[in-house]
């Protein structure tokens, strides 16, 4: 046989082989880019997420739909009752967190807004937080991406919602070519909501982008914290802040120990001027399973004046940037027992009751 | 989200059969529990406000009718040109002081919400004990909350629609039809209601501290407005909520599923899924095909998808794989195809029935 030949048909077989275990099911790389679903094959996050799932693992493969053997709505039923279970070990007062969860139930958290622009541009807008009080600076950033021309600074206006009263304007200006537009705004204005309007030049026409944000009242201050004890179970925190005005009043923090966050405290309680205290409390099932050495942080102190009546607004107030730092007193009477509150029990019992039907 | 159609006649009707709804619905329960609606975001009243609360509560009951109106014992019903910490709140508190005179949860209700309802719902959650013992009522006891398509994480949309208030006309065709498909009006500044709640930093600021309220999720992913809000809503949606908010994740990152190893579809794969959820959050089922409005009874033909993060229960192994099937997309002549995980028999229903009939089983 001719060389050649010999190729030829060797560069056919191998072709169809080839082409084989690309139509194959079996082939990882199969395809994803005609795929119509979603199918990034993007890897789980890293981090201290302590909720992502297992991957389910993989069964002998079927090539037919099988007939169901279960209930599997019950089955996740079941699975939520569950959580809940372990969930209830822990007083709604004193969660235990993870990252993710502390920068969720930190407060005051505002992500970047964007606004698409013709031609696939993002107009995009961002600032340190969503809630300031009143005279405190506001640092606006802004970005343009895409192909259009932009003029060399931007304007930002603060605005009623109501009137669309202007109350306070600013240049957003893009220093030595950096990749954003930057300038401050102060938040002059009674307490409420207001638009946030960022105007820039695009192609020669103007273009809004609007944004919220809340100016909040003077609630008070704080004064630091008192001596922290234990008592039935709980790590309590005397958190001394002095009202302006009475009204009921709920305080969460967050417990950091070297650096890492343990749990989400929070408290509720009618302040009238007579007393001015908040007792946060630090449940031992957070605690009495660590070993905790040094001090203790409570960090995103935030207060809020909640509404006395439907209707009305809730006012915030946030506690010192750095936080506080404590030294604890002897942890080791606290015992890592379950919260026992009658409600979630009663509750916990009923779903389970639920899901036992499964 | 639904849209509806309003006359008067209707409204009167709707408001003359209220008492006799209300008789006739006293053993409508799930679970043995008295069932609480709240609903979602109604565009109408953006273009014609509500006069007063029987108009409210009219458009309520009609938001309902495909399938839990008949199955409830009471609702909360909201007009949606308000703002939740205003008009809503006060219209929501009227409709539970009443709840709670009744009796109708001194053996724990169970709230159904859907959408905007979601956001509302964890909005009375966090305030009605302190209201309602300050008028010498007893506080509403939640045994859980059935969250469809959950708004609480707000939608890039309601972002979108704020813009397109304060821009001219010519401004982005394809984004401004897909906020006036959402809202149902060109949008103007003052007049956008709870859609100024619905923008995701707001929502995500508003009433969020964890309680012990759990809120099971059921999660869309189907179209709405033919497909055109689609492209403007961070990772998978339904048209109006995106993923991240149905499921309850802590961000409003754009996210594909509830779970990193499960699709919407079902398709046992990696996927972008939540970094965490809020507390006592639970996603129960996902459905790659139906809609945001045909979560409550009125579309069939979707798989539903249990949100399996684990097929471990209380220490007891469960065996999944005979839920489970291989399939071979068109282009894939030979091989066992993708494996996915679906709830058998859920494409014959719709999601409001394969929950109401598990739960009532």
């Amino acid at each position: 046989m001719p060389p050649r030949l010999l190729l030829a048909l060797t560069l056919i077989v191998s072709g169809a082989v080839g082409l084989g275990y690309f139509l194959s099911a079996d082939n990882p790389f199969r395809f994803s880019w005609i795929a119509g679903e979603s199918e990034r094959e993007s890897l789980p996050r890293s981090g201290t997420d302590n909720t992502q799932p297992k991957p389910v693992p993989i069964q002998p493969p079927t090539t037919e739909k099988q007939e169901p053997s279960g209930n599997a709505v019950g089955f996740m039923l079941a699975s939520a009752a569950s959580q809940y279970s372990q969930n209830i070990r822990y007083p709604t007062y004193s969660i235990p967190i993870s990252e993710d969860l502390a920068s969720a139930y930190s407060g005051n958290r505002f992500d970047p807004v964007e606004l698409p622009l013709d031609g696939g541009g993002q107009f995009t807008v961002t600032l340190e937080k969503y809630r300031f009080v009143q005279e405190e600076d506001i640092l606006v950033a802004a970005s343009i991406t895409g192909s259009q021309v932009v003029g060399p600074s931007l304007d930002v206006t603060l605005e009623s919602p109501e009137s669309r009263q202007a109350l306070a304007s600013a240049t957003l200006k893009n220093e030595s070519g950096a990749p954003y537009y930057e300038g401050v705004i102060e938040a002059d204005a009674e307490p409420g909501e207001y638009r946030l309007i960022v105007e820039a030049t695009i192609d020669g026409k103007p273009v809004r982008h609007a944004s919220t944000l809340t100016i909040e009242p003077d609630l008070g201050e704080f004064d630091g914290l008192g001596d922290p004890r234990v008592a039935n179970n709980d790590l309590i925190i005397p958190v001394h802040f002095d009202t302006k005005e009475p009204g009921f009043y709920a305080l969460s923090a967050q417990l950091y120990h070297n650096g890492r966050a343990l749990a989400q405290l929070q408290v509720e309680k009618r302040l009238d001027g007579t007393t001015d205290t908040l007792e946060l409390k630090a449940h031992g099932s957070v605690l009495a399973h660590r070993k905790i050495t040094g001090k203790l942080e409570l960090r995103n102190l935030q207060i809020r004046r909640l509404p006395t009546s439907p209707g009305d607004r809730t006012d915030y107030g946030f506690g010192p940037e750095d936080g506080y730092s404590f030294s604890p007193p002897d942890l080791d009477g606290l015992t890592d027992s379950p919260a026992g509150d009658p409600e979630s029990e009663h509750r916990a019992a009923l779903l389970q009751r639920l899901a036992d039907k499964f | 989200m639904k849209t509806r159609k309003r006359s008067a006649c209707k409204a009167a009707l709707a408001v003359a059969i209220t008492g006799s709804l209300l008789a006739g619905t006293a053993h409508a329960q799930l679970a043995g529990h008295n069932v609480i609606l709240v609903h979602g975001f109604q565009q109408e009243d953006l273009a014609n406000p509500p006069t007063d609360l029987d108009e409210v509560k009219a458009a309520g009951e009609d938001y309902w009718r495909t399938f839990w109106l008949s199955r409830s014992d009471a609702r909360i019903d909201w007009g949606s040109d308000g703002r939740v910490e205003g008009n809503i709140a006060q219209q929501a508190y009227q409709q539970m002081r009443e709840i709670s005179q009744q009796g109708l949860c001194n053996d724990y209700c169970i709230v159904v919400s859907h959408s905007t309802g979601d956001l509302v719902t964890r909005y009375l959650l966090e305030n009605q004990a302190r209201w309602l013992q300050s008028d010498g009522l007893q506080p509403l006891k939640i045994l859980a909350a059935i969250d469809y398509s959950g708004a609480g994480g707000g939608t890039e949309l309601a972002d979108l629609a704020l813009s397109i208030a304060y821009n001219d006309s010519w401004y982005n065709w394809p984004l401004k039809q897909a906020v006036r498909a959402f809202t149902g009006i060109t949008p103007e500044p003052g007049k956008l209601g709870v859609v100024n709640d619905l923008q995701t930093n707001t929502a995500r600021n508003l009433a969020v501290s964890p309680n012990n309220v759990p809120r099971l999720r059921f999660v869309a992913g189907g179209s709405s407005y033919g497909g055109i809000t689609k492209p403007f809503i961070a990772g998978t949606d339904d048209g109006v909520v995106p993923t991240h908010s149905a499921c309850g994740a802590t961000t409003s990152n754009g996210i594909d599923s509830c779970s990193s190893s499960l699709s919407l579809a079902g398709k046992v794969s990696n996927q972008d899924g939540p970094s965490d959820l809020y507390y006592n959050h639970f996603p129960i089922l996902m459905n790659e095909g139906v809609s945001h409005s045909g979560v409550l009874g009125s579309e069939t033909g979707n798989i539903s998808v249990p949100v399996v993060n684990d097929t471990t229960l209380n220490g007891l192994r469960v065996d999944f794989a005979s839920r489970t099937y291989n399939k071979r997309a068109w282009w894939q002549w030979w091989g066992s195809g993708d494996r996915y995980i679906e709830v058998p028999g859920s494409d014959q229903t719709d999601m409001s029935t394969l929950v109401y009939n598990t739960l009532n089983n």
